[in-house]
């Protein structure tokens, strides 16, 4: 799975532990999503996108797409 | 969305300083090297005397026991399970990922260890290893879920520039 968190965080000019204290998770978590280490669950994605003021498929894409 | 119960981040440091002392203690009464007797009247629901050579089966009794192994299971496997379910200070859906990947291999591990024996081991032989899976699984859960976690914490610590 492909993200564009990094993207989104340079456009809102956040860290990723900025990104991690207002979703509530481990910057480490943060970091993993975007490494493409690890997916996360549909409630993260989106309290991802209301954060960032996008769609869920803007952010996140399958390899494929 | 509601997650399973955990017991409270304050527990952990306790609960790992108990089960450390625990595990000592239980190793060093393994090994008949230090041993307290605390004998006092209990209620038992079965109390065989089958492996002492008496074959005199007891139900729902008062007997004279010596509890200090008793206190020292419960002691060693309260603290193990606190240390594996407990908060960590930040808990997200990952960390509860790692805490079920820990104890799938937990349960793996112990089972497959636990069936080799059944076809390797026989006889009397068998009692000392039923008693070591029996602390083996809480041992091994919270080997693989503290070093699952440090694995973690360690790789995905600084930002990725790419």
């Amino acid at each position: 799975m492909k993200t564009k968190i990094k993207v989104f965080r340079a456009i809102h000019n956040i860290t990723q532990a900025e990104l991690a204290e207002k979703l509530g998770v481990t910057r480490q978590t943060i970091n993993a999503i975007e490494a493409g280490k690890y997916a996360p669950s549909v409630e993260l994605a989106l309290r991802m996108s209301k954060m960032f003021n996008v769609t869920v498929n803007e952010i996140f894409q399958l390899d494929d797409e | 969305m509601k997650s399973i119960y955990l017991f409270p981040n304050k527990l952990k440091i306790p609960a790992l300083v108990v089960f450390i002392i625990s595990f000592i203690l239980i190793l060093l009464q393994a090994t008949h090297t230090f041993d307290i007797e605390i004998n006092t009247k209990v209620f038992a629901i079965a109390n065989d005397y089958i492996l002492e050579g008496e074959n005199l089966d007891k139900y729902s009794v008062i007997i004279t026991d010596n509890i200090y192994n008793e206190i020292l299971d419960i002691t060693f496997f309260l603290s193990g399970v606190i240390l594996a379910f407990s908060k960590e200070k930040t808990e997200d859906e990952m960390i509860g990922l790692i805490r079920y990947k820990s104890l799938t291999y937990s349960t793996d591990f112990t089972f497959s260890m636990l069936i080799l024996s059944e076809i390797f081991i026989y006889g009397a032989s068998f009692i000392p290893v039923i008693m070591f899976f029996f602390y083996g699984f809480i041992l091994f859960l919270n080997i693989f879920y503290y070093t699952k976690l440090f694995i973690y914490k360690k790789q995905f610590s600084y930002e990725n520039e790419d």
